[in-house]
């Protein structure tokens, strides 16, 4: 059993006219409708190699993110813009591999995303309309090509604290500064 | 020299004769009269000794008068009322034992006790044990936990789990015919606010709506709330053209707008009804008569119509509400629900389920979705230990656009059904009993028994809100849950064994605020509610100050320190009406406005009334800091090219700085001080000459007597208080508009650092006709499409500071 008075899907252009020379306010809202966008979704294998690029976000915190995530041994990143801020993921790509002296190299993908905007009424007689418009996203991948790119194993960490001497006598109720001050005249001694 | 004694008798040289003999009869009467005197004596002491006074020596105790368990027991009762008569208090019980204050039923009648000044909710026990609470409308309320957690609730409602209580909204009751309804609310709202309540998207029953009320035909003057509303789903079954609809009121104005649909509706109480006598007495002759009815208990407050058309119910403690926020919200929700099975609603929770396997909140493929969905006791649902709800292993069926096939009977639930209410309620397993059912039948610790099968399942709404459409797109979404009564704890603790983060009060504050919308408009009930209560604490503070820690606000120039004075704003800035101030709420002309505040290619639309209030959006770009109560103000010509120097040298400094005003009344106030000082030292004088006085001629020691000066010292510090605040902006015109040198046109209500931001913003109220001379002067300088920028100043700095100003829309949304 299906509902048969659901909202049509509509297709259209895209809802905010960014170009404000030629705004107008009688086209920009034909139908009287408030349009709610709903938000990209992030891919289901979410993780931080996977880096979602905004236009509102600072530039050198963007910079900064990537550079720390390949620096703490990450071999590849992908970067994900969408829309406008395609021009801003592609100058962060470009910069990062400039930076990184030929160590990095880059493959770019590109897609295109269904997006589903909900058009509220604003008269009691209609009724809420859905309308599916598309938009271009850009997938870049940034991996460490370096030729000298050594994976230095994990060496164990030495305890950094001797263990208690059996000697020792017994006192009741030490202080933690006690304790602490009789390990380092141990390690004096020693 | 020895004084020489004069003698009675006469055989010893006095005048007195003794009688030879005595008559008896006389004799015996004098010995009555002692007796009587001896037995009254004796009945009634008049001595003025206390009861343990009157101790034999050897029974006296040592602060016998503190401790009448001292006292032997006979003599207890009558040393308290002596204790009590003396003007002193009578002695105080020791408190009861905690075991014996423990004992269940004593526990169960002190709660009882404690209920009948503010209400509670079902989750009030939990959450005093680790919330702050205050009596906030009539309720005991859990206001912020008292761990820190500022940051981190936050960060639940953005990206984890925000849990909140709001069963404190009262739910009514609506039924009667949808035209009815619909010209009813129409008197109470207008259609210039957005859609109506009979809006074809919210009478399907599928989506909750909003509608701002107004007391009957008074728009745009006498706002009530914002109310969010739901209609029940029309089914074949029910009786033709009846609807119900379910309005949740807030209850500062509960009572209001519950009157004002009385009077609109022409409701009565259906607690007195006035009956006709009896059906023979009909006729057209005789006058009727009436007997009246009265229901001696009314489980619920009833009103209906003379025709029974409309009839209006107040379902009090009858339900619970409870907020979700957060992308996490999803995973909580589908860890501790699980549907009902085998149901009857096959599809319903099908897609229930669908629809929490999504990402986040706001993917729902329909905003303000309302869905029912039978699930199984949520207590059989929780994790061993507390712990984060993860996500499913299920493939996620998360395709948008499969989801917007939804079945028809999506918002159906027995909830509707008051007799299903209250059988749920009935049949509830206790917790005791639930536990000793485990205890009888577990075999593994910890595992599902066989009677958990059995247990019943209890019908639930879920309600989708969409989060905010600017800013932070899709922040604060998430899920109401509406669960009926007695489930609330088994519910919440699900909840929050699943990783959702329970929240209070300032969590409605700070989401709304992050959110960049405001929850109660300063003319509304519950608005100028908390307005008051903001305006008296503030005044307090500020009194409670040692002098040279208050700031000076005569000197600051600053009219309305504590309170913003929008009746006196909207005053100075209109030629001449007295109306009372009120918000702006047209949705078309607030559309052009906002269009002409971003783009400047549209005109100032000129139907805008120049006496409204405008909710804006301030937003501080470099530096400075925004409280409540802060002027905004009109920026010159010399603050423009000041902005201009500055932006060239980087220059962060303040744009402006108030020239402070010299303080007529520092003087007035130290001599007032001074002369009080002298003069209570005058009357401590006099007191001490008045003891010495007596002391002389007193053989006792005279205390001094008591000061008596309470009177005299609460009229100085009146007195002192209006010395220090300026005076009151209602006496004279102009006071506020032009109370310092920039001219101020418009409040900030609520303002602070905005993480979701990463500045300082805040939302605030300014005058049409200010806002109208702002965008006048933008076109003027010829930089007609730039931001719009205001001056702020905080009420207790010098500093202006450049803001951005926005037109909010979001007085036309639902509350956040």
């Amino acid at each position: 059993m299906m509902d048969n008075s659901n909202p049509t899907i509509e297709r259209g252009a895209k809802p905010r006219n960014n170009n404000r020379r030629n705004y107008n306010p009688q086209r920009a809202n034909p139908n009287h409708r408030v349009v709610r966008k709903q938000p990209p979704r992030a891919a289901a294998t979410d993780n931080r190699h996977n880096i979602y690029i905004t236009s509102k976000t600072d530039f050198r915190a963007q910079q900064k993110r990537c550079e720390d995530l390949l620096n703490s041994g990450a071999k590849e990143i992908y970067l994900h813009c969408m829309g406008y801020s395609i021009t801003r993921g592609l100058n962060l790509a470009l910069r990062l591999i400039q930076n990184s002296e030929g160590a990095l190299s880059y493959v770019i993908n590109t897609s295109t995303i269904k997006l589903l905007d909900e058009l509220h009424p604003l008269c009691d007689e209609d009724d809420l309309t859905f309308r599916q418009r598309n938009n271009s996203a850009l997938h870049i991948k940034i991996y460490n090509s370096s030729l000298f790119d050594i994976v230095v194993p994990q060496l164990p960490v030495p305890a950094n604290l001797p263990a208690h001497d059996q000697h020792q006598p017994k006192t009741k109720q030490q202080t933690h500064r006690k304790q602490q001050q009789q390990q380092q005249k141990q390690r004096q001694q020693k | 020299m020895a004084s020489q004694k004069l003698e009675y008798d006469a055989s010893l040289g006095g005048r007195e004769t003794l009688p030879s003999h005595v008559a008896t009869y006389q004799y015996a009467a004098g010995a009555l009269n002692e007796i009587k005197t001896l037995i009254e004596e004796a009945q009634l002491p008049a001595s003025s000794k206390l009861i343990f006074q009157t101790l034999p020596k050897h029974m006296r105790r040592r602060a016998m008068s503190h401790h009448p368990k001292r006292l032997p027991r006979k003599y207890r009762a009558a040393h308290k009322s002596q204790m009590g008569k003396a003007g002193n208090q009578p002695v105080t019980n020791k408190r009861p034992s905690r075991k014996y204050r423990r004992r269940p039923k004593n526990l169960m009648r002190e709660y009882v006790r404690r209920q009948r000044k503010h209400r509670w909710l079902e989750t009030h026990i939990w959450h005093a044990k680790r919330f702050h609470m205050i009596d906030r409308w009539g309720y005991r309320l859990p206001y912020a936990s008292c761990d820190k957690t500022f940051r981190a609730c936050y960060r639940a409602s953005g990206t984890h789990c925000l849990l909140q209580d709001m069963s404190f909204y009262s739910c009514v009751q609506l039924q009667g015919s949808l035209e009815l309804l619909h010209a009813g609310f129409q008197r109470l709202s207008s259609d210039r606010c957005g859609l109506g309540i009979a809006a074809k998207t919210f009478v399907q029953g599928y989506r909750e709506g909003s509608i701002e009320l107004f007391a009957d035909g008074q728009y745009p003057a006498g706002a009530l709330q914002r109310v969010r509303f739901m209609w029940r789903r029309e089914t074949e079954g029910e009786k033709a053209n009846v609807r119900t609809l379910w309005l949740w009121l807030h209850p500062a104005a509960a009572e209001a707008t519950i009157e004002q649909l009385n009077s609109v509706f022409q409701l009565k109480s259906a607690k007195q009804q006035t009956l006709p006598l009896s059906e023979q007495d009909t006729d057209k002759s005789k006058p009727l008569r009436f007997w009246t009815q009265t229901k001696a208990v009314e489980r619920h407050r009833t009103y209906v119509n003379a025709e029974d058309a409309v009839e209006l119910v107040v379902l009090e403690q009858e339900l619970n509400r409870f907020r979700l926020t957060g992308d996490n919200c999803q995973r909580v929700l589908a860890a501790s629900l699980r549907a009902e099975r085998p149901t009857k609603l096959e599809e319903q929770a099908a897609y229930c389920e669908a629809t929490l396997q999504l990402e986040s909140p706001q993917q729902a493929p329909v905003s303000n979705l309302i869905m029912g969905y039978q699930v199984t006791d949520p207590r059989l649902q929780r994790p061993r230990q507390r712990s984060k709800a993860a996500k499913s292993d299920l493939p996620a069926t998360g395709n948008t656009l499969c989801l917007q096939q939804r079945p028809d009977n999506l918002p159906d639930s027995s909830l509707w059904d008051a007799e299903v209410r209250e059988r749920l309620g009935q049949n509830m397993l206790t917790v005791h009993k639930y536990e000793q059912l485990r205890q009888q039948s577990v075999v593994v610790p910890g595992e599902h028994c066989a009677f958990e099968e059995r247990v019943q399942s209890l019908p639930l709404l879920l309600i989708q809100r969409p989060g905010c459409h600017e800013g932070r797109l899709g922040y604060g979404s998430g899920w109401d849950v509406i669960a009926p009564a007695d489930y609330g704890m088994a519910l919440w603790k699900t909840f929050v064994m699943w990783g959702a983060r329970p929240g209070g009060l300032r969590e409605f504050d700070s989401v709304a605020r992050e959110a960049g919308v405001e929850q109660h408009l300063p003319d509304t009930i519950a608005g100028k509610q908390l307005a008051a209560l903001a305006t008296a604490e503030r005044r307090l503070r500020y009194f409670r100050l040692p002098p040279n820690k208050r700031c000076n606000y005569r000197k600051l120039s600053v009219v309305s320190p504590f309170a913003a004075p929008w009746q006196q704003l909207v005053r100075d800035w209109r030629e001449a009406s007295d109306a009372a101030f009120y918000v702006l709420r047209d949705h078309r002309l607030l559309h052009s406005l906002k269009q002409c505040v971003l783009h400047g290619l549209v005109d100032y639309p000129a139907e805008v009334p120049d006496d409204s209030l405008i909710q804006i959006r301030l937003q501080l770009h470099a530096r400075g800091q925004l409280k409540a109560n802060a002027l905004i103000c009109l920026p010159t010509a010399q603050d423009w090219q000041r902005q201009r120097r500055q932006l060239k040298h980087n220059d962060l400094a303040p744009v402006h700085l108030e020239p402070p005003l010299p303080d007529a009344n520092e003087r007035r106030r130290k001599e007032t001080r001074l002369g009080h000082k002298r003069l209570l030292k005058r009357l401590r004088a006099r007191r001490v000459r008045e003891k010495r006085k007596l002391q002389e001629t007193s053989t006792r020691r005279v205390h001094i007597r008591a000061a008596q000066t309470a009177q005299l010292v609460r009229e100085q510090f009146e007195r002192m208080c209006r010395l220090w605040l300026p005076t009151e902006p209602a006496e004279t015109r102009d006071s506020v508009r032009r109370q310092c040198s920039r001219e101020v046109f418009g409040y900030v209500t609520t303002a602070g650092f905005s993480y979701s931001q990463a500045k300082v913003c805040g939302v605030g109220y300014v005058v049409a006709a200010g806002l109208r001379q702002l965008l006048a002067e933008r076109v003027d300088r010829g930089n007609g499409g730039k931001t719009l920028l205001c001056l702020v100043r905080d009420a207790d700095s010098l500093v202006y500071r450049f803001a951005r100003l926005e037109i909010s829309e979001s007085v036309l949304l639902s509350p956040c």
